[in-house]
């Protein structure tokens, strides 16, 4: 039987720095040189001078002190065996930040691929069938739903066409849809979202998103949580595209000018319209905040942690996204931000960046099933992700209990008070 | 006899030994903590940072007998020391015997 949720990265998945690997190579290395020049003074005492003239007088001290540096040097575990030793670490070292790498290029260049090629043909075959009955509509979105994959192919071929790459074909494409500056109005509380209560489980949160997402485009909220431990966190809820025109100028933050350059990590007009709803909501910064979004509100939500950790205004500490394409940029998350990716399996947005999530400690890809054979369900809050986020909290996946373990703090929350903002794009 | 004899050139080498037995234990600290701050993660790191811990009781039972060693070198320079006042002693009393004689009969 298929398990409800599959785990990518994480507390229990595999890591490893290429960089710190190959630092203690180094350093491994060094010691095996400087162990080695060691062993070769030491040896030099064995017929020093001094010793070999005074042992005339003293032939007992003289033996035993030979004895005792011809132990400490040539002994089991002696001194000239550790510079070798050090030396096969090194070369050990060497080798597995090496293959890490490999694998690390490897894994990222051809998980698409294999996943697309093993769906495909039921995929094909689904495809065909609604094809058959005449609904080439249909046929697509079993294709996709099917195989979504498929997409991470197409986009990283239309990427290679376009520029070369998948960012430089969204820079290209970005190019007629100015992004403004942000416009941001104090929508005020919201009594509504504050009766359930603070949240207490990931279903909870996703179901916060999920009521802001009804909200009008734009609209984002700021939900304040007093902690039994006399601290306070923040939840910040960012709904995703609401808005398809191709407008040059778009005051609807939600559309594509701002797909195409959060997608590519670029700072976006969302993005420092969302970090002005935390300044005018009082956060401090010092409290813990989790980001949390939706499509391209998840986008949002990484590149808002990606930068606000560089400038050290706020501590996002925890982001979770749902549906989001997020393989270009998730790599460059510090490692003091912990970031949920919950992704569904049948939903073909998160392909839509043609690259797989890395697999890193703090970035934990969650692949929950939830499909109901359309794009639009795959891809919705309510009818997949706040039931995968349930998934989620029911697993017994070590990265997954890890990763809800440390998201605690906005768990227990004694109050919570909603700020709602709407963000709006403006144009000189 | 006494060319090379020197109990100070003795005890130099023994403070060398000392000193090298301290860079090794040096050594150790900073491979351990090398090991144990790399940013790795799996079965094979944990099986890494068992053999770095071993390496580094190796490389500190290494410096234990360098230090072993340095105190053998300092008994046998007392000792040298000793048997070095033992004939500086005799050559001594030879030297005040041969005056004696030498002025019984003499010719000092």
């Amino acid at each position: 039987m298929t398990e409800p949720v599959s785990v990518r990265g994480g507390a229990g998945g595999v890591e490893a720095h290429y960089d710190d690997l190959t630092a203690a190579a180094r350093l491994f290395g060094r010691a095996a040189g400087d162990t080695g020049e060691t062993a070769v003074v030491l040896h030099g005492y064995l017929v020093h001078p001094a010793v070999v003239a005074s042992a005339a007088l003293d032939p007992g001290g003289a033996a035993e002190f030979e004895g005792r540096l011809v132990a400490a040097l040539d002994g089991p575990h002696g001194i000239t065996w550790l510079a070798a030793r050090c030396t096969v670490l090194d070369v050990g070292l060497r080798g597995a930040a090496a293959a890490y790498l490999a694998a690390d290029r490897l894994d990222e260049r051809l998980t698409p691929t294999i996943g697309a090629l093993a769906h495909a043909p039921r995929a094909i075959g689904d495809g065909a069938a609604a094809l058959g009955r005449g609904d080439p509509g249909g046929a697509l979105q079993r294709l996709l739903t099917e195989d979504p994959e498929l997409a991470d192919l197409g986009v990283g071929l239309a990427g290679e066409l376009l520029g070369g790459s998948v960012p430089t074909g969204a820079w290209l494409l970005q190019q007629p849809f100015a992004d403004g500056s942000p416009r941001v109005v104090d929508l005020g509380a919201d009594d509504i979202a504050d009766a359930d209560g603070p949240p207490r489980s990931l279903a909870d949160v996703l179901a916060g998103l999920s009521h802001r997402n009804l909200g009008r485009s734009g609209e984002i909220d700021v939900r304040l949580l007093d902690g039994a431990d006399g601290r306070r966190r923040v939840i910040v809820d960012i709904p995703g595209t609401k808005n398809w025109e191709l407008d040059a100028h778009n005051p609807d933050v939600t559309s594509p000018a701002t797909n195409l350059r959060a997608i590519a990590g670029q700072v976006t007009t969302y993005e420092r319209g969302v970090i002005d709803a935390l300044r005018r909501a009082g956060v401090q910064p010092d409290d813990d905040i989790l980001l949390i979004g939706h499509s391209e509100g998840g986008l949002v939500a990484l590149n808002v942690a990606r930068h606000l950790s560089a400038s050290h205004g706020f501590h996002v500490s925890h982001v979770v996204t749902a549906g989001a394409p997020l393989g270009l940029i998730a790599g460059g998350v510090p490692t003091g931000v912990d970031v949920l990716a919950l992704e569904n399996d049948g939903d073909v947005v998160p392909h839509l960046d043609g690259a797989v999530n890395p697999d890193r400690v703090n970035i934990t890809t969650a692949t929950v099933r939830h499909d109901h054979g359309t794009l639009g369900a795959n891809h919705d809050l309510d009818a997949s992700y706040v039931p995968g986020a349930a998934d989620v909290d029911a697993s017994d996946n070590p990265s997954l209990r890890a990763y809800l373990a440390g998201l605690g703090g906005f768990l227990g929350a004694g109050t919570v008070q909603t700020r709602t903002f709407l963000i709006t794009r403006g144009y000189p | 006899m006494a060319a090379f004899l020197d109990p100070a050139a003795l005890e130099t080498v023994a403070r060398h030994l000392n000193g090298h037995a301290d860079d090794l234990r040096g050594r150790a600290t900073r491979l351990v903590a090398a090991a144990e701050t790399a940013r790795w993660r799996s079965p094979a790191a944990v099986s890494f940072r068992d053999d770095v811990r071993r390496l580094a009781l190796a490389f500190r039972r290494s410096a234990g007998e360098l230090d072993d060693a340095g105190h053998a070198l300092r008994r046998h320079a007392a000792a040298v020391r000793r048997a070095e006042a033992v004939v500086r002693a005799a050559e001594h009393a030879a030297m005040a015997a041969v005056h004696g004689i030498e002025h019984v009969l003499g010719v000092g």
